[in-house]
């Protein structure tokens, strides 16, 4: 994935392009410490475009239990696949964080400016995992 | 995707869903990733709940199991802890006999002793406590028709009092029960009210009515009340209230109530606040031979 902290004070998510193999519970675990990197103890708010894929009970587990990571998340889905894997995540932090399903990036990004922190990151800084 | 595989993929996914109705969790679907493809995405959905539920069946066994072993651990515990409380309570008896054909003796020894024949008595009930509610969960419980009314007189007489004053609202129901359940979680019940009620005349009520397949029994009293924030705790073992001058509680009775009710279908729950009172609801489904 690539995380990418963003002027605007947003952490944005995206699938590495051309990159289609099946995800396990390693590359779960290298996406949480490229975020713990680039937050550097920081809880922004996150803008993810969850990508079509399956992933796995052991990581659904992983995902649920980890402390959150984000001051709100915008979870962006365009296809069922993506609506599935989007209302895992919604179900999985109930209590946590506010998290929302959006079709819409524009709306996504209204509703995440909510949650931003009044600390504004000097540079854009991108941070990839395999 | 064609028309035979659409059919082929909707098998397989009712046929998982038949597995799950049978609560059999072990299959899968081999899911394909076509975003725009609604039954991949359902067979991945079902996946996922499968998954998850196979999961909660083997977390709530190995629960259910860890709940036995301590059950167990807490009865086998006891029992054998019973014997040498038995030799103390003997020995502090034994004791106090000498020191009182004694002539030197002091009040402060005296009073010493009387706290340690105090601390032993606690114990055993404790410990005769932690018995009782261990083996609950693994009696069965044979019902037969038992005269509500009948029983509640009997109790209420075992605990007559000048200071206590227990109304039974009549009539009460026959009911299909176990007799014994019934009279341990009223026994229980009124005991904890007048415990607790520190007034001149403590008054306890006892009410029934039926409704929506249950009957449901209330205890009110006119004691010092609950806060609410100690309603959700109170029912768990070995928790008691704050205590008050004169108040000594095991923390257990209100625990094997809860147990007892709740082993044979019905709830219990608490409505109280502080210089009101308490009144615990509980019920018992309705059922009939056969």
């Amino acid at each position: 994935m690539i995380f990418s902290l963003k002027e605007d004070g947003i952490m944005e998510i995206h699938k590495i392009p051309g990159w289609n193999d099946t995800p396990t519970l390693a590359h779960a675990q290298k996406d949480m410490e490229c975020i713990s990197v680039l937050s550097e103890g920081k809880m922004y708010p996150h803008l993810c475009y969850l990508p079509d894929v399956v992933i796995s009970r052991e990581m659904r587990e992983f995902y649920a239990s980890h402390e959150p990571v984000s001051a709100a998340t915008a979870l962006i889905v365009k296809s069922s696949f993506q609506r599935i894997l989007g209302n895992f995540f919604l179900g999985m932090n109930k209590v946590k964080v506010p998290v929302k399903l959006f079709g819409d990036e524009t709306e996504a990004r209204q509703w995440l400016s909510k949650y931003k922190t009044d600390v504004v990151s000097p540079r854009p800084l991108s941070v990839f995992a395999e | 995707m064609t028309q035979s595989l659409e059919n082929k993929r909707l098998e397989e996914i009712l046929e998982m869903i038949t597995a799950m109705a049978a609560l059999d969790f072990s299959k899968r679907i081999d899911v394909k990733v076509h975003p725009d493809d609604p039954l991949e995405a359902i067979a991945y959905g079902v996946n996922m709940l499968s998954e998850e539920l196979q999961n909660n069946v083997i977390e709530r066994r190995r629960l259910s199991d860890i709940n036995r072993h301590l059950e167990d651990f807490a009865y086998t515990t006891s029992h054998d802890l019973k014997s040498p409380l038995h030799a103390v309570q003997g020995l502090v008896t034994i004791l106090k006999n000498e020191l009182e054909e004694s002539e030197e003796v002091s009040p402060e020894i005296s009073r010493l002793l009387e706290m340690i024949s105090a601390s032993v008595l606690k114990m055993r009930e404790m410990i005769d406590g932690i018995l009782e509610y261990s083996r609950l969960d693994t009696q069965s419980y044979p019902v037969s028709w038992m005269d509500a009314e009948k029983e509640l007189k009997e109790i209420i007489e075992l605990h007559a009092k000048q200071n206590v004053k227990i109304i039974l609202d009549t009539p009460m129901p026959a009911l299909w029960f176990n007799r014994i359940v019934f009279i341990q979680i009223m026994d229980n019940l009124i005991n904890n009210s007048m415990k607790y009620c520190k007034k001149n005349l403590c008054e306890i009520h006892i009410a029934h009515h039926s409704e929506g397949g249950e009957h449901s029994f209330s205890v009110s009293d006119n004691g010092p009340g609950i806060d609410p924030v100690f309603h959700a705790k109170i029912f768990e073992l070995f928790v008691s209230l704050p205590h008050q001058e004169g108040m000594e509680s095991t923390g257990i009775g209100l625990a094997t109530v809860k147990k007892l009710v709740e082993s044979t279908g019905g709830k219990i729950r608490l409505e109280s606040a502080p210089g009101k009172g308490a009144t615990f609801y509980f019920t018992i489904p309705v059922s009939l031979p056969g």
